[in-house]
């Protein structure tokens, strides 16, 4: 069945927030139907260079106005912060599995960085469904805790790496003494930090998902591109299989090696 | 609206018209069931299959480059076994032509494959990918050698008599001497032609990017180098090309179809748009009618013809 999946956005609203993050609003005919956690691909030339479209979490959506949340980062990011309001952009989505869409029992959601942009989606559904749920929300600098207002509903428990806002130390520390074996983790971020989120929750013997990064080239599971090797060596896409997976099925060794 | 004016003919294949999804852009097809009506296209190539199912190559499998992708994907698929048994049922109401994209690392893996695609029914021809490392040759590419190309076409001929379709590879000494070769061998038509064996630099380890340190280059980057191996080709030989590099717009299916592209296929195109096949379809009718020309088949190979426009 034809759904329509490729989309002439149109820029609402672009703002600058804290060090090189940007708020962008952009509406989309049709209004398409999201889950949190899913993501659209965005194109950012209307050249052929760069040529790939480039994946964005869907923040929210009101009256057909998507926002997406963006860290600037190479060429791709660049030319967003350089959009103008009006100006017409093309996208295809929304792509993915998202999060679940029940928590069950009591929910731990951490996300750290950027990560913010992939589980912001889901926090507001937790709060609305009234599940009780906390939050933990780190960056390196207090620069980087982007979204503060809106995050005010959800009490995060703030960490910087460098102590200038909230807890002084890693996101994960604040984890591992609140973790309860009742709980579910559900976490975005660098890859480091989920490594550490899915050792904190196997000795814990609680239930976690963990939304992963990949480089994508389509983004619904054609090119094969954004594959990794699961813990049993089998093959998952994580544009289509994820982006959000059991962290029990996500094996860390390699990526956190190239990481670092 | 005149049926003809976009009909093409592969061997005993009719397409309804000259615009297929290229090979490991398209995925079974299936996937693009809810972007596109698939009868509104000529055709489309499977991901390329092998007897077992294969993993593919280690992360990172892309890079983008300007105006183009490196991919090392490794030819990861779900095996000829799983492509029948779940994918099949699931495609057999597509409206268009299906055609399947085979490789092995040894002749026979070849001829198997293709003597198993014989028996369904619903598979209107096959795509041999000859441009992958032969394990017998010590890794050489099967479609580098006239000779071997030839073979390996008579060999997969004797077991099928669907439409065969030869994908050759751009890295030859001479295109000319491999089309030929697979027309002798008895192909039904060449595809022309697979990606460009490039590379990339990681810029912290200063080691290649790709997990597989190589990777083959497509997308609009290679278009001229390969409509000139379609130039190249056509009239050399008596059976049709496919014109497979970098086509994102019917401008681009316009020139591939007077350098003499009798079909097209895009690949990386279906990522940034997984309509287009659709939309080039539709913009190519309407470019032909537009124009006054009465059918598709008559501006193929122009570049060449004696009679000019
Ligand atoms: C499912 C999903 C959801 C996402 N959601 C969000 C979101 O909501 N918000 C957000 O900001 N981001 C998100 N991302 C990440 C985002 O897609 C990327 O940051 C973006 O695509 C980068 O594009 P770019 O062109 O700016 O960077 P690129 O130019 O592509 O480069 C990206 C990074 O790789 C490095 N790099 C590139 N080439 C090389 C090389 N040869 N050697 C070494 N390093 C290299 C660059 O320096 C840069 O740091 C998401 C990603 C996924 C997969
Ligand atoms: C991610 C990716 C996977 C591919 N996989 C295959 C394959 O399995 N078999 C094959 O014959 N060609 C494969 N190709 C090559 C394409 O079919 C096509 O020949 C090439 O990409 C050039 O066309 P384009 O510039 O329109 O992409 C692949 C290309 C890409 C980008
Ligand atoms: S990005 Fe193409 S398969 Fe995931």
């Amino acid at each position: 069945m034809k759904v329509q999946l490729t989309h002439n956005g149109i820029v609402t609203s672009i703002n600058k927030l804290k060090e090189d993050y940007i708020l962008l609003s952009v509406t989309i005919d049709g209004r398409p139907a999201f889950r949190p956690g899913q993501f659209m691909m965005m194109q950012v030339s209307d050249s052929y260079d760069p040529l790939l479209l480039r994946p964005f979490s869907i923040l929210d959506e009101h009256n057909g106005e998507y926002r997406f949340l963006i860290k600037i980062v190479g060429r791709g990011t660049r030319l967003i912060a350089d959009f103008t309001c009006g100006k017409s952009v093309f996208l295809t989505g929304p792509f993915g599995n998202g999060f679940p869409q029940e928590a069950g029992g009591r929910a731990l959601v951490a996300a750290g960085g950027v990560g913010i942009a992939s589980v912001y989606a889901f926090l507001q559904m937790l709060h609305k469904q009234g599940v009780p749920y906390e939050f933990i929300y780190g960056a390196r600098t207090k620069n980087e805790l982007v979204l503060l207002n809106l995050l005010k509903p959800h009490h995060p428990l703030l960490s910087t790496d460098d102590g200038s806002q909230g807890y002084h130390g890693r996101l994960t520390d604040i984890l591992k003494r609140k973790i309860r074996p009742e709980h579910t983790v559900f976490a975005c971020g660098p890859m480091p930090m989920l490594a550490v989120v899915k050792n904190i929750t196997l000795q814990q013997k609680a239930a976690c998902y963990l939304s992963l990064e990949a480089r994508m080239a389509c983004g619904f599971g054609v090119c094969l591109g954004c594959t990794i090797f699961d813990t049993s060596g089998n093959t998952k896409r994580v544009c289509k299989d994820g982006p959000v997976f059991e962290a029990g099925e996500v094996s860390f060794g390699k990526q956190i090696a190239k990481n670092r | 609206m005149n049926k003809k004016l976009l009909q093409v003919k592969i061997g005993s294949m009719v397409l309804k018209n000259p615009i297929i999804g290229a090979s490991g852009t398209f995925g079974y097809g299936a996937e693009y069931k809810k972007f596109i009506s698939l009868g509104s296209i000529g055709g489309f190539v499977t991901k390329g299959l092998s007897l077992e199912p294969r993993k593919g190559n280690p992360e990172p499998r892309i890079k983008e480059t300007p105006s183009g992708l490196i991919n090392s994907i490794g030819l990861e698929n779900i095996g000829m076994d799983a492509f029948l048994r779940d994918v099949m049922p699931g495609i057999e109401d597509a409206g268009t032509a299906i055609i399947v994209n085979i490789f092995g690392t040894a002749m026979d893996e070849y001829v198997e494959l293709a003597h198993r695609l014989n028996r369904i029914k619903r598979i209107d021809g096959i795509e041999l990918n000859i441009s992958c490392p032969n394990v017998k040759a010590g890794g050489a590419e099967f479609g580098k050698d006239p000779l071997v190309v030839q073979t390996i076409t008579q060999k997969v001929r004797d077991v099928t008599n669907k439409p065969l379709i030869v994908k050759l590879s751009p890295m030859v000494t001479s295109i000319v001497d491999v089309a030929v070769a697979a027309q002798e061998g008895g192909a039904d038509a060449v595809s022309i032609a697979n990606t460009y064996p490039a590379m990339a630099m990681d810029l912290k380890s200063r080691k290649p990017f790709l997990g597989a340190k190589t990777g083959g280059l497509s997308g609009p980057a290679i278009k001229p180098i390969t409509l000139k191996l379609v130039y190249d080709a056509f009239g050399k030989i008596n059976i049709p090309i496919i014109g497979v590099g970098g086509i994102s717009s019917a401008e681009d299916v316009l020139e591939y179809a007077f350098a003499g592209a009798a079909a097209i296929q895009t690949g990386t195109a279906n990522f940034i748009n997984p309509e287009i096949t659709a939309k080039l379809a539709s913009d190519l009718h309407d470019y032909l009618t537009g124009a006054g020309i009465r059918s598709f088949a008559s501006i193929v190979g122009a570049a060449k013809s004696s009679i000019g426009s």
